[in-house]
């Protein structure tokens, strides 16, 4: 990449403004619908993670148990190894808990004559527990005559854990396609560029340069385009996070009981980044080996 | 040295336009080509400089062929070939300084180097003071001009001109063939000039090779040398009359020096813009 190859590819960006402009739109859009797409991934993997490490069974009680029998049961449950803590919820403590969750279903809750929920007992396991089997195998160990049923977030955890998948899944496959339509335009422009400039490249031809001498310059052009729109991109990220997933988060967040919604880590905006740059790199370097630039007629 | 040896160009497969072309011209000559639009004259020339390859004989220069060099060594031809063209080929956003440094560019010159050399060339070729003017700014002597800034800029061994002021007037004509046989005399560089001026033809007494539907012709001072016009600057010094068929190019050096009365088929052609090619 010489100093010439530099300079001649920003004086390009300058020559053909509007269409370079339109180029580092592209990109940008792209590269920000994929962080958009990124942010939203990692903080659900980060909501998996937490929900995993707080495996809990819920255990739903008849209500003829009496509070004998329900003593005897929570003792034995607590001696197990695999169990660090057991709390007895009251009917009353769910209805309070379920009518906290939702906004204004406290008041349809008081209207109601009796209490639709259960009491249980609310196992919390170790948080070596979180293979999905190891709960099934311990739950069933639970599993009581004086219990009506049973629950565990694990359950959720892996349901969750498949709509995670697909959400990856259709980003891998969105941001593909919108990767290669911006690669698409940036061989368009680089193209054009090209195009515009064949006297000067039978110029350069007459002088003596190479093909890389003739090349480099529409190769360095299209990664400045792609490395603008990624620095663009990187702009506009923090603020789409600010303004609208923290708000977003703000107004479900408590619904989701999630915490707090993390900006993308260093490693991800730098491969962002250097996603912009190759998008660059190849819309050019296929644009420029397809126009043949360079080889002597 | 650069000869042609037993050279014959088609194109496509009717069009002769070289047929035969047996040729030495050795180094530090100044050699005219003349000939009527269609000669082959601008043929002859892109041989040289491998725009275009011989469909049968060989280029050759310092004994190494041109016409068979790989596509990828053809820029390093180039390097050691200055050539100017009749309408300048310069670049039209580029500064005249630009212009002039491109082929120290392509060989990766340090910059220094090349603000250096490049100003050395334009107070060479008279254009002190408008090194940061475009071509569009010049009038087309001074583009011309600095096309030739830009052909010798990198130190060619060999100067190919086709035409070069066949967009000027006889006065800027006459500047032009100044400078590059000043730039001739300076450096030795070997120069080849396509050209149809007669007045020019006259006024110098250099080597003329003449072709006429793309075969060498007596016409040229290679064939039928005779005294100067009067008027006209001795350049060399002339040798005696030796006329020899256009296939016998061996002892050109001796014999350059007489423009002929008759010289390229093309004694009408007082202006010299009407040259085609
Ligand atoms: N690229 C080409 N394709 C086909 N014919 C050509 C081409 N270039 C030149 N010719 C033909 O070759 C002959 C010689 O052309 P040229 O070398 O340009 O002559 P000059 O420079 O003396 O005018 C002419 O008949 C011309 O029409
Ligand atoms: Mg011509």
């Amino acid at each position: 990449m010489t100093p010439y190859a530099v300079r001649r590819a920003f004086k390009g960006i300058v020559e053909h403004r509007f269409l370079a402009v339109a180029t580092i739109g592209t990109v940008a859009t792209v590269l920000i619908l994929g962080g958009a797409f990124l942010l939203v991934i990692t903080n659900l993997s980060g909501l998996l993670d937490r929900w995993g490490q707080d495996v809990q069974v819920s255990c739903y009680l008849r209500e003829d148990v009496g509070d004998e029998a329900l003593f005897a049961i929570k003792a034995e449950i607590e001696a197990m190894p695999e169990v660090i803590s057991v709390r007895y919820v009251s009917q009353d403590e769910a209805l309070e808990r379920f009518g906290e969750a939702v906004d204004g279903m406290d008041r349809i809750l008081a209207d109601l004559d009796s209490n639709p929920l259960p009491a249980s007992l609310e196992v919390r396991l170790r948080p070596e527990l979180q293979q999905p089997a190891r709960v099934a195998d311990v739950a069933s160990r639970l599993s009581r005559p004086e219990f009506e049923d049973m629950d565990w977030s694990q359950e959720w955890v892996e349901r969750f854990h498949t709509f995670l998948g697909l959400l990856r899944l259709s980003a891998l496959v969105l941001g593909t396609l919108l990767l290669a339509a911006a690669m698409f335009l940036v061989n368009t422009t680089i193209r054009l560029a090209i195009h515009s400039r064949r006297d000067e490249l039978e110029i350069i031809q007459l002088v003596g340069g190479t093909r890389w001498f003739a090349r480099t310059p529409f190769v360095v052009e299209g990664m400045a385009l792609g490395g603008l729109g990624a620095l663009v991109a990187l702009a506009v990220l923090p603020l789409l996070y600010k303004y609208a997933f923290v708000q977003l988060q703000a107004s479900l967040g408590m619904l989701l009981s999630m915490g707090t919604v993390e900006f993308l880590p260093v490693p991800t905006l730098l491969g962002l980044f250097v996603a912009g740059l190759a998008v660059g790199f190849v819309g050019a370097f296929t644009s420029v080996i397809r126009s043949n630039v360079g080889t002597v007629s | 040295m650069i000869e042609f040896k037993n050279v014959t160009k088609r194109y496509g497969r009717f069009g002769t336009a070289l047929e035969g072309i047996d040729l030495t011209i050795d180094t530090g000559q100044f050699v005219f080509v003349t000939g009527s639009s269609g000669a082959g004259k601008s043929t002859l020339l892109k041989l040289l400089y491998a725009a275009e390859q011989p469909t049968t004989g060989d280029v050759l220069i310092e004994g190494r062929s041109v016409a068979r060099l790989h596509p990828r060594s053809v820029p390093y031809l180039r390097r050691n070939l200055g050539v100017v063209f009749q309408d300048f080929k310069l670049l039209p956003q580029r500064t005249v300084i630009e212009n002039v440094a491109l082929p120290l560019e392509v060989t990766g010159t340090p910059r220094a180097e090349i603000a250096a050399r490049v100003t050395e060339v334009i107070k060479q070729v008279g254009l002190k003071g408008r090194g940061d003017r475009r071509p569009g700014e010049l009038s087309g002597g001074e583009q011309q001009r600095v096309a030739i800034a830009r052909a010798v800029v990198g130190k060619p061994s060999i100067v190919i001109a086709d035409e070069p002021t066949g967009n000027l007037d006889a006065a800027l004509t006459h500047e032009i063939f100044e400078l590059l046989v000043k730039l001739h005399e300076q450096d030795g560089t070997t120069v080849l000039v396509a050209t149809h001026d007669t007045v020019e033809l006259d006024h110098w007494n250099f080597r003329r090779i003449a072709l006429r539907d793309g075969r060498l012709e007596p016409g040229g001072t290679d064939s039928l040398p005779l005294p100067p016009p009067a008027g006209a600057e001795v350049m060399k010094a002339a040798a005696g009359p030796e006329p020899e068929p256009e296939d016998e190019p061996e002892d050109e050096d001796e014999d350059e020096d007489e423009p002929d009365t008759d010289p390229d088929a093309d004694p009408g052609d007082d202006e010299p813009d009407e040259a085609a090619s």
